[in-house]
């Protein structure tokens, strides 16, 4: 008793007194970086017997104040994320894992282009209202409180695609109002005075003190619904607190310093580890760390970025957080996330009678979506026009526009979305997860991570990126599939790797685009996958050997597929390697993919939605549907590829968007539909 | 239920026939006629003409004749043809055209809009009938073949590598390069040399007016969701040559190159220059210095701003421009200094 009494106490020393040694060395480290350089002494001195001379200005009025707000917003960060991790009970949640960072920086972006100023209170109360109606979608689709920590965060993954597309949406259309908000969407302390540290101290403090006197109740909460009950807790009204104290403390600081990401993982579960269990101590010791991470980070950014062309320390936080969350993932991986997770959201509509002429009429949706697609341009739907001048009276003019500009375009969208659905199709089926798909997995970050690095190191001309994209989805899919090996390439588990492996990835997107001087908006653009003059060139360098190699190959295999949507023990009993047959098909699923990231930059939701379509048209066993999911796949992006040409003409939409903004809600209801708690 | 899926198909049929005939009957197929007569009228009238060679940053290319309508997709290159006297007849972003850049003469009131400089609707371009396209390569490397298949196309880059010229360099010899190809090389020439006449002019006014501390910095600042982002320029900035050109000398300098010629940097950084003159651009809704900085003492306690040598110009000065610009640009230097004499 005494020997573990005193490890506890140590423990406790290691944790305050060892943290704020380290804070201090840190802040040390931190007053000192800036572009010129001030001798120790005089810093002191500036501290602590100021002077009206330049030099203790800027340590005071510059520096001091960024440090100071790396220290609250990494405090409320790691707050929040112990709040939200115990009221879901998921140790994978906090603000970016469920999507809150997403909502409440697409509300400030969509309150910066509409209205006219946002600063102080009308900035905290948009991105609180922006935060808090997205725990509460988020909360709700994952269904409630029989939310599994994976549904949880996967439907927090879906609503930060759709709100990231919704942004960039903003971000290209309004490129100028939202100029210095790309920075900012990663995360930056740079600080004018003290007025942004003087604005979020009391918020802080407030939420601080509110997560203390809720510390007590989160423990007899911590012990379940029913013994929480029974002591004569309201558990609802205590769970609604604490979710508004975590939303609150989480846009206080998106409000200032715009959405930092992990740091609401990393330090509740540092502090976790030493085996803490009261949540008051979690509070503060979280908060303590979580300022050690932050201020860690912003230290190691400017460390990284010499030139202190401000590289975003959201974008570091990302960097380091990715790791730890793969690594969480893997420590955890027994224990959390059995396989029941993994619920098949199943189709209703299909019935006998419509499943025979399925097939045929998809097939005609499609030739009437090319030819539609075909006769619509900048004037508006032609057909009579175009047909005429193509088959009739050889009008060069419009049968050039027709046949050179729409026509590649549309068969690349329907190419790549063939692809690209067939490859959430096999996904699906091997890794028996309803919500996997390339983007999911992390492919699709990777095909942008290898991109990037070869325009920005290799700097090689812009012909070379779809290599480069392919590349790095082939890597990222290796990493994904070494990490997932050691765990039997479990389904749940696979998909969570693919969020880390994604946000690793994004983060170092962010990176480059900030170090590089590439024109950001035109990095974005292809960021968000687009169709936009994609010629006979790129239908007949990077689609058609995948096409036709490819495709009759999943074809031939699909029966392997079928057997591996089973389940693990009925496919062995049957006699396949479970593992390797998993491996293989992945791995072909991955190049699929990779072949369409290449050639229309990273589109999601085409591979998650076309075979969660299929399944509802077809019923989930049936043998015609991966043609079907084909066909829709095509027929999804050639539809986006028209939208995205003709919405707001003479600009273009990245038909990604396009993708994002009907697929993302579109997936939402899915996932509602197989909620028992619905909307 | 088969019932039903034939009403389906019939109605997306019904509905698309529809549109069909609904839709303005050959406005467009008309409108390609017409372009493809003019064009036919003028190719036996210059047939006889010599035929003109012009270089991009991808090498030679021939035109039989003077090309007429041109579309341009970056701004720079649309000024340099207005300084010309011509009119392009499509321009990508002409929104942002009007806001960032002020010249003589002015944009056309015909000129059609082509979509952002990001991604320029192909189609726009392709229904204007153009003689030729200029375009910035660094923008349009990957689109740069369907553009060709439109019309013969120039691509320029106006931000040259380390060790590959600077910035003015490559405007002067992009400028003589389409002056060229409308066949208007004289007027060029003149327009060159009336500017380099302009700065002489401008140094001498500038000297006359008394102004003996002839260091400046030059920046551009906006601000980054309320943090002040400064942009500084460096040596091979075309602003900076200018400014050297009319005999100041550019207080700033710092290590390592920057394609766009600016260091991105924080408050902290003009410490250094704190002797020099401060001219900065800022949009007139985003004056980092009166709004962020005021009253914060690192910057109310430089040198430049204790004693008054801080100079605003407008937020439509362009330092990317061309001859024009550079103009403009010299004038309003020079305008700041001996109005603060």
């Amino acid at each position: 008793m005494n020997i573990l009494k005193d490890s506890y106490i140590w423990k406790t020393v290691l944790t305050f007194g060892g943290g704020t040694v380290l804070l201090l060395l840190l802040l040390f480290i931190h007053l000192q970086q800036g572009s010129v350089s001030i001798p120790a002494a005089i810093m002191l001195q500036a501290i602590f017997n100021p002077q009206d001379i330049i030099e203790h200005h800027t340590i005071r009025y510059l520096r001091m104040p960024r440090a100071m707000m790396g220290v609250l917003a990494g405090g409320a960060l790691a707050v929040s994320g112990v709040l939200l991790q115990t009221i879901t009970k998921n140790p994978l949640a906090s603000a970016s894992t469920l999507g809150i960072h997403s909502g409440s920086y697409f509300a400030v972006v969509f309150a910066s282009v509409f209205m006219t100023t946002t600063n102080g209170w009308s900035g905290l109360l948009i991105a609180f209202t922006g935060g808090v109606l997205t725990a509460f979608l988020v909360y709700t689709l994952a269904g409630v409180v029989h939310a599994s920590p994976v549904k949880m965060v996967l439907a927090g993954m879906v609503i930060t695609m759709m709100f990231s597309a919704f942004t960039s949406l903003l971000q290209i259309f309004f490129e100028n109002e939202t100029a210095g908000l790309f920075l900012w969407g990663s995360g930056t302390l740079v600080q004018n005075n003290w007025s942004g540290v003087q604005f979020v101290l009391p918020f802080t403090v407030i939420g601080l003190f509110v997560s203390m006197l809720i510390a007590k109740s989160l423990d007899i909460f911590q012990l379940g619904d029913d013994v929480a009950k029974g002591l004569g807790q309201n558990v609802q009204l205590m769970r609604i607190a604490a979710v508004l104290v975590a939303v609150f403390l989480t846009s206080v600081t998106v409000s200032v310093v715009g959405p930092i990401g992990f740091v609401g993982l990393i330090a509740p579960h540092l502090i976790k580890l030493l085996g803490f269990q009261k949540h008051l101590v979690i509070i503060l010791g979280s908060f303590l760390w979580g300022a050690n991470v932050l201020l860690g980070a912003d230290v190691l950014a400017r460390v990284i970025d010499p030139s202190f062309s401000e590289l975003p320390v959201g974008a570091i936080t990302a960097f380091i957080g990715a790791p730890w969350l793969i690594w969480l993932i893997m420590k955890k991986r027994n224990k959390q996330y059995s396989q029941k997770d993994t619920a098949i959201l199943a189709g209703q509509l299909y019935t006998p009678t419509l499943q025979k002429w399925m097939l045929p009429t998809l097939f005609i949706i499609a030739i009437i979506t090319l030819f539609v697609g075909v006769a619509t341009g900048n004037n508006g739907m032609e057909l009579y026009q175009t047909f005429q001048a193509i088959f009739y009276n050889q009008d060069p003019f419009i049968k050039d526009m027709a046949l050179d500009l729409r026509l590649p375009r549309l068969l690349v969208a329907a190419g790549s979305g063939i692809l690209l659905a067939i490859s959430g199709y096999i996904f699906q089926g091997v890794l028996r997860n309803p919500l996997a798909d390339p983007s999911v997995i992390g492919i699709t970050s990777g095909a942008g991570v290898g991109a990037l690095l070869f325009l920005y190191i290799g700097s090689v001309s812009a012909v070379w990126m779809p290599l480069g994209a392919f590349l790095g989805a082939v890597i990222a899919f290796l990493i994904v599939m070494a990490l997932a090996y050691k765990a039997d390439f479990q389904p749940a588990l696979l998909a969570l790797l693919g969020i880390g492996v994604s946000a690793f990835g994004s983060a170092v997107i962010q990176i480059i685009v900030v170090q590089s001087d590439m024109a950001v908006a035109s990095a974005l653009t292809w960021l968000s996958g687009t169709t936009y003059a994609t010629s006979w060139t790129e239908l007949v360098y990077y689609l058609l050997g995948p096409l036709v190699i490819l495709v009759p190959l999943v074809y031939i295999v699909s029966d392997r597929i079928h057997t591996l949507a089973l389940g693990d023990d009925t496919a062995k009993g049957l006699g396949l390697a479970v593992v390797k047959t998993r491996f293989y098909m992945a791995l072909l699923a991955s190049l699929v993919a990779a072949a369409s990231v290449a050639t229309v930059g990273t589109i999601g939701f085409v591979g998650l939605i076309a075979p969660h379509v299929a399944r509802l048209l077809l019923g989930p066993v049936h043998k015609k549907l991966l043609p079907a999911t084909a066909l829709l796949g095509a027929v999804f992006l050639m539809i986006a590829d028209v939208l995205s040409r003709t919405l707001l003409v003479p600009k273009e939409i990245p038909s990604g968007i396009i993708v994002a903004i009907i697929g993302a809600p579109y997936f939402l209801w899915l996932m509602n539909r197989s909620n028992k708690w619905k909307f | 239920m088969k019932k039903q899926l034939l009403l389906v198909i019939t109605v997306v049929l019904f509905a698309i026939f529809l549109a069909a005939c609904g839709s303005d009957d050959n406005s467009a197929s008309e409108e390609g006629e017409n372009n493809k007569e003019t064009k036919n009228t003028e190719d036996t009238a210059d047939a006889a003409e010599t035929s003109i060679t012009v270089s991009d940053i991808y090498g030679e290319q021939t035109f039989e004749e003077v090309p007429e309508r041109i579309v341009v997709l970056e701004w720079v290159y649309a000024e340099d043809l207005l300084a010309l006297g011509i009119q392009p007849v499509g321009m990508a972003d002409m929104e942002g055209y009007h806001s960032w850049i002020n010249i003589e003469p002015a944009l056309g009131e015909d000129v059609e809009d082509v979509g952002t400089r990001q991604e320029p609707n192909l189609e726009a371009i392709h229904a204007l009938d153009p003689d030729v396209i200029i375009t910035a390569s660094s923008r349009h490397e990957g689109i740069l073949d369907s553009l060709k298949d439109i019309a013969p196309t120039l691509a320029y880059n106006a931000y040259p590598e380390e060790g590959a010229g600077t910035q003015y360099e490559e405007m002067e010899s992009t400028f003589k390069e389409i002056a060229k190809l409308v066949q208007k090389e004289e007027e060029a020439d003149q327009i060159l040399s009336d500017l380099s006449q302009a700065y002489t002019d401008i140094e001498s006014e500038i000297s006359d007016a008394g102004v003996e501390n002839k260091q400046f910095v030059l920046s551009q600042a906006y601000s980054s969701e309320n943090s002040p982002v400064i942009r500084l320029f460096k040596d091979n900035a075309m602003a900076t040559e200018i400014m050297t050109e009319i005999g100041l000398e550019n207080a700033y300098q710092s290590d390592g190159f920057q394609v766009y010629g600016f260091d991105e940097t924080s408050v902290e950084a003009l410490q250094t220059v704190q002797d020099a003159h401060f001219f900065y651009i800022v949009q007139e809704d985003d004056n980092i210095f009166s709004n962020q900085l005021a009253g914060n003492p690192a910057w109310e306690d430089l040198a430049f701003v204790k004693e008054d040598r801080t100079y605003q110009l407008p937020g439509d000065t362009w330092t990317f421009g061309g001859p024009l610009s550079a103009e403009v640009f010299a004038n309003q230097i020079k305008e700041a200094l001996v109005q603060a004499k």
